[in-house]
């Protein structure tokens, strides 16, 4: 679905946006002097940068169009994803886990679990880490070349070149200082651009009453499409135990506890008070999400139900600006698409090469080197990363669209053990090395067992298309127990390890107010 | 591969389906009022936070800054929101 009808004033509208972008990120480049200032933006970030910057790194291009292509489909359900999978555990991380990150002054979360376990587990989650994020950095070019190509027409392998090299350019110059204040201009960008599609279409659809009524009226099968709670035999992915269970316990605690993308900005916060409050902020943020892109699909499916189709869900909305967006407010939804896109890369990069410079090439390769060693090795893996990245997703781009789905699925299947490991090691003393790396491993076997059973399987082991959150949970449970009880078999760790790292040897907040 | 994979999925079907059939005897009302519940939890725990743990000062503010309000209205506006929806 080709969106035509774009003017000179919508493509001037993209190029002002993307130069302001660049000039900005190279800007605040300008006073970079060690790896600390490079990676961690001299931990000096504000928490309302910090809180808007993880809000718009969660939310990608891939999710303006295809969250709200789901919605068409499956209905305001989707909603559960920003709202149960973000609110509630943005609280529980800022109050329970920041305070532990941050204090322990550690460049990653791996570095994090090193201090709290031992080697072998943070070298393991170094690898998946780095491995999952250089991956992911490609599938998101891929992605956002297909999306693209789709709604502007522009050929997948420029759009690649195109993200890798404006986006690669800044994040390279500036590091994550420039990564948040940019996405500080993406999210203001991507919630306005999505914020003019919602009320234009609210007021071609009779207001949400209206909006409700005509989904409701269009039959028996859309009488769920307004529930965000739907049965155990939906036909949909999003069943209640899974979203509750599955994304509420497991997955979107294990994004938010443990992202290295999410978690960076806030390592890299002023105080840990500013990095607890950056999570409120965004929790509160958060809370717009849904309507800003959920409802749009909803608005789609009133005004053009004719894309009734998994494979063509994905154009309900390009369909719906393209009918509803005069000429000349199109650049700025269009603004808000790279926003979208280059916030998500951008993080994913700068995150990539943070951890490979820090968990791996400083521990194995060239450890006690200056700052401003690292500062260097930081930026020629910025590169390496970028060029990475863009040559992954040209791979991707030849291949059919189930290796696309089969590697997202795969990238998924550690968010159930590595949850174990932040929730055991912060919150139970009594965790051991041992334990965790073990767990770990269990973790890994069942998620990755319970996969291939589904995939190899004569009859499909769960009843849904789509079982990534019940693999979540069930890999989350058993690395769980098989933690609990190696630790229990293995020595304690010593105190003098724990202070500082785990809830019973909290150590105190220099920035609170006792009273 | 088929074959190994058929019987861990005849194995692991046992647990699988009476799990299901337990959730499927969970009428949807009731399946609303977990996610309310767990909300309503999170409430009462940032209300009962010390204040040692959500008060503190930002760089360029004279007051210090109390989140108790800020987090309880998100969990709040959440809680509504699944109570309509």
């Amino acid at each position: 679905m080709i969106v035509s009808g774009l003017n000179w004033i919508d493509y001037l509208t993209m190029a002002a946006y993307l130069f302001a972008t660049v000039c900005f990120g190279v800007y605040l480049g300008r006073n970079i002097r060690s790896g600390k200032d490079y990676f961690l933006a001299g931990r000096n970030l504000p928490w309302w940068a910090v809180g808007m910057s993880m809000v718009v790194t969660d939310i990608g291009a891939i999710d303006i169009v295809g969250i709200a292509g789901s919605a068409y489909l499956y209905g305001i359900v989707l909603g559960n994803y920003d709202w149960l999978g973000s609110v509630p555990v943005m609280v529980i991380c800022g109050f329970v886990f920041i305070p532990f990150f941050w204090r322990s002054q550690v460049y990653t979360i791996p570095e994090f679990l090193g201090r709290r376990f031992n080697d072998g587990v943070r070298t393991l989650t170094a690898l998946i880490w780095g491995i999952f994020l250089a991956c992911n950095l490609g599938i998101m070019l891929y992605a956002t070349a297909v999306m693209l190509n789709a709604m502007l027409g522009w050929p997948e392998i420029y759009s690649i070149v195109f993200t890798a090299v404006v986006v690669g350019f800044y994040t390279l110059a500036g590091g994550l200082a420039a990564v948040v204040y940019t996405d500080v201009l993406q999210c203001i960008i991507m919630m306005g651009g999505c914020a003019l599609v919602l009320v234009i279409g609210l007021i071609h659809t009779g207001g949400l009453t209206g909006l409700m009524e005509k989904v409701v009226a269009m039959g028996p099968e859309y009488q769920n499409h307004f529930s965000l709670v739907l049965p155990v035999d939906t036909p949909t992915p999003h069943p209640w135990p899974g979203i509750l269970l599955g994304l509420g316990l497991v997955l979107a605690p294990a994004y938010w506890f443990g992202n290295q993308s999410i978690l960076q900005r806030c390592l890299g916060s002023r105080s840990e008070f500013e990095a607890k409050a950056a999570f409120i902020w965004g929790a509160l943020l958060k809370i717009l999400i849904p309507f800003i892109m959920v409802v749009p699909g909803l608005i789609a499916l009133a005004h053009n139900p004719e894309h009734l189709d998994a494979n063509h869900a994905d154009s309900a909305v390009p369909s719906l600006i393209r009918d509803i967006l005069p000429p000349g407010l199109l650049g700025i939804f269009f603004a808000a698409f790279l926003a979208g896109l280059m916030s998500s890369v951008d993080s994913c990069l700068n995150s990539a090469a943070t951890l490979w410079t820090k968990d791996i090439y400083e521990r194995f390769f060239c450890p006690n080197r200056s700052e401003r060693h690292y500062l260097n090795v930081g930026r020629i893996l910025t590169v390496v990363c970028t060029v990475w990245g863009s040559l992954y997703a040209i791979w991707i781009l030849g291949k059919s669209e189930s290796i696309y789905n089969v590697i997202q699925t795969m990238l998924s299947l550690f968010q159930g053990p590595s949850l174990v490991l932040i929730l055991t090691g912060v919150l139970w003393w009594r965790t051991t090395g041992t334990g965790a790396f073990v767990g770990l491993i269990c973790g890994l076997c069942c998620s990755t067992g319970l996969f291939l059973t589904h995939v190899y399987a004569s009859e499909p082991l769960f009843k849904i298309q789509e079982p990534f959150l019940f693999i979540a949970l069930w890999s989350f449970v058993v690395s769980l127990v098989v933690t609990v009880a190696v630790s229990l078999l293995t020595k304690p760790e010593p105190e003098e390890k724990l202070k500082g790292l785990v809830y019973r040897y909290q150590g105190r907040n220099e920035n609170a107010i006792s009273g | 591969m088929q074959y190994l994979a058929d019987v861990i999925a005849s194995i692991l079907r046992i647990p699988g389906e009476a799990l299901r059939e337990l959730t499927m005897a969970i009428p949807l009302w009731m399946a609303r009022g977990f996610f309310l519940l767990y909300f309503a939890i999170l409430l009462v725990w940032i209300l009962t936070m010390k204040r040692s743990e959500i008060v503190g000062n930002l760089e360029g503010r004279d007051k210090p800054l109390n989140l108790r309000p800020y987090a309880a209205a998100a969990i709040i506006l959440q809680m509504i929101i699944y109570a309509y929806f």
